[in-house]
């Protein structure tokens, strides 16, 4: 995904299941859609923490997946930012 | 740049869990045999489960497994039973060692490239570029 801003790569990061987008030159933010909103949630979870944790669901298929924040760069629903290529793979699954 | 990576690993302590542990699994363990066979249990033993997840948690974080492939994988282990992560939040659980296993094996990526006088693959330059990432993400952990 590319800046709106600046046209830089953003690179994305998921931090307690809050996908956000940051760009590489301005260091700009993108959230998605309910991203706020999920943001203002944890904080008033951290300031007041629940007795009971609430039920996280994991993602459907489709969805991107939790990553940790050096992650590779993914986008939603597709993986332009995943190698398909095979070739050389099979000594990085298959062998100790 | 591996080694600065490698400088952002923090001291493995003592697992918060302890349960028998394959040691080495990757799919080449992986056996059809009349059926799934688990094969070469000489690195068995207690430890924490996510370290056998490791591999493939590396190579997802470096790009090299896509997505849905990872999340069907990481799936089935949890509706299986697996314990090595909290399905809400894998990452806590798999970070220091899928860091772990992206450097490992970008260390031995370059030592055979260097030994065969080979340039890299993409997947060998993903996990490269993978530890670009880890160097910009983490900071470098005084060891004793």
């Amino acid at each position: 995904m590319q800046c709106p801003k600046c046209h830089a790569n953003m690179r994305t990061y998921d931090r307690m299941g809050v996908h956000i987008d940051q760009c590489d030159g301005c260091r700009g933010v993108f959230l998605d859609y309910g991203e706020l909103e999920a943001i203002t949630r944890l904080e008033t979870q951290m300031a007041t923490p629940p007795p009971v944790a609430p039920p996280a669901a994991y993602p459907p298929p489709g969805y991107a997946q939790p990553a940790p924040a050096w992650g590779a760069p993914q986008v939603h629903y597709g993986h332009h930012g995943h190698r398909r290529k095979h070739g050389g793979l099979a000594g990085l699954f298959y062998s100790s | 740049m591996v080694l600065r990576a490698f400088g952002t690993l923090p001291l493995v302590e003592a697992p918060a869990r302890v349960v028998v542990c394959h040691g080495d699994w990757h799919l080449g363990q992986m056996v059809l045999a009349g059926g799934w066979r688990l094969i070469d249990v000489d690195d068995l033993g207690f430890g924490d489960p996510a370290w056998d997840l490791a591999r493939p948690a590396a190579l997802y974080a470096a790009g090299v497994l896509d997505p849905e492939t990872w999340g069907r994988f990481l799936d089935s282990y949890v509706a299986a039973g697996g314990v090595a992560v909290d399905a809400r939040d894998p990452w806590v659980a798999l970070d220091v060692p899928a860091r772990a296993l992206v450097i490992q094996m970008a260390a031995r990526a370059l030592v055979a490239a260097q030994r065969d006088e080979k340039v890299l693959d993409e997947a060998q330059e993903a996990l490269l570029e993978a530890c670009d990432r880890i160097v910009a993400a983490h900071p470098h952990m005084a060891r004793g």
